[in-house]
């Protein structure tokens, strides 16, 4: 009777001493996976946020003055993705990325995007590219570093512009425009998602603000 | 200093110059002109004598042919098809009235040009503009409200006259700074 309930892994086996010797597997999520209510709150209220300030705030009329070439609004293009980079830094699970920007793209979509359905599509593109960026760097390391942040968001951040320029048909544009604003993207990515977005988090989590992980 | 963060200087340093070149080569080869008045455009090229630059308001004279309130009909790549009401100027009653051209319109092209270095897809033949003078236009006007973000000028092309294959909005280009007319 002394002896206790060896619990391994998610497999728990009964004690032999006893005569119930049956062995069960734990139902449902396995933990570390599980889906908490603040992971969703976060994912679907900083998705919402991000829908809201991405889609109705002209953020290219600045750059248009300083850059004035096609594409240069590519050098602001990261505050689209910036809120799926904070979500994760509050919870350091990948789905969360996807949940963030599902809700902003479904946001946009239902706020009268150009692209209709198609921009929930993009923002799940940039989602899966976020998501392949921060694998990499924590393969490599890099996963909580300025640099590991930055080449993520960068990561995240590029693949629209390319995907954008051939579903508007811009190729025949001079070579060194579309070059530019792909380069953009990128910067824009690793400033704007990598960079301000993981001195978000920091200071989110300074103030109190709970994570999930 | 580290090592790691010498290189990453260091590539910062590769990508700006990267940047700045583009950048300059864009200017140069584009011959773009940064300091062109958003509120006129230069009409030029080896199809014409002369090389002008008109401003809105002339542009808005009586001059030249006026359209107030054309409905437009537009298709754009996705051939998705809509209409806008423009208001503008006719291209080709600009060209009669400051008599640049020498040779016959079927001989020449026209081409739109945006601040942006955005340009119409392809030249087209000048004998649309010609033949079409309403629906080849040079809009300051879009539900009777100025052009803003778009503007001040831009060019309209109606889908009924464009050739086959391409698409009005492709033409309909916003900013418009320079028309090219070429042999």
């Amino acid at each position: 009777m002394g002896e206790k309930r060896s619990i391994k892994q998610d497999h728990i086996s009964e004690p032999k001493s006893i005569d119930l010797k049956d062995s069960y597997t734990k139902t449902g999520f396995i933990e570390k996976k599980k889906i908490t209510n603040l992971d969703l709150s976060y994912a679907f209220i900083i998705g919402v946020l991000g829908g809201i300030i991405s889609s109705l705030i002209p953020f290219s009329l600045l750059i248009k003055v300083w850059y004035p070439f096609t594409g240069g609004t590519q050098l602001v293009s990261g505050h689209h993705v910036i809120w799926a980079s904070i979500v994760y830094g509050l919870t350091k699970k990948k789905y969360n990325i996807f949940l963030t920007m599902l809700s902003k793209g479904m946001l946009e979509f239902l706020l009268g995007d150009p692209w209709s359905i198609l921009i929930v599509f993009v923002n799940l593109m940039e989602a899966f590219f976020l998501v392949i960026g921060f694998f990499i760097m924590e393969s490599l390391g890099e996963g909580e570093t300025k640099l590991g942040w930055g080449i993520a968001g960068g990561f995240g951040n590029f693949f629209q512009a390319p995907f954008f320029w051939i579903l508007n048909q811009r190729f025949y544009l001079h070579w060194s425009l579309w070059s530019l604003a792909f380069i953009f993207a990128f910067i824009s990515g690793v400033f704007i998602v990598g960079i301000l977005g993981r001195a978000i988090k920091n200071y989110l989590i300074k103030a109190g603000v709970p994570t999930t992980f | 200093m580290k090592i790691r963060n010498f290189y990453i200087i260091i590539a910062s340093i590769a990508v700006g110059m990267v940047i700045f070149w583009l950048f300059l080569f864009a200017v140069i080869e584009l011959d773009a002109n940064l300091f062109q008045d958003p509120n006129s455009i230069t009409i030029k090229g080896d199809g014409i004598n002369r090389e002008i630059t008109l401003t809105i308001s002339q542009l808005k004279s009586d001059k030249y042919d006026q359209y107030i309130d054309k409905n437009f009909h537009i298709m754009n790549s996705f051939e998705t098809e809509y209409d806008i009401i423009y208001s503008g100027v006719s291209l080709w009653s600009i060209l009669v009235e400051e008599n640049l051209l020498d040779l016959e319109p079927s001989s020449l092209t026209f081409q739109f040009w945006a601040r942006d270095l955005y340009r119409s897809p392809k030249p087209l033949n000048l004998s649309l503009a010609q033949n079409y003078s309403g629906f080849v236009i040079l809009a300051y006007e879009e539900n009777g409200a100025p052009l803003f973000e778009e503007g001040p000028l831009r060019s309209v092309i109606d889908q009924t006259i464009m050739p086959e294959g391409e698409y009005s909005s492709q033409y309909s280009v916003q900013m418009l700074s320079e028309i090219t007319i070429n042999i």
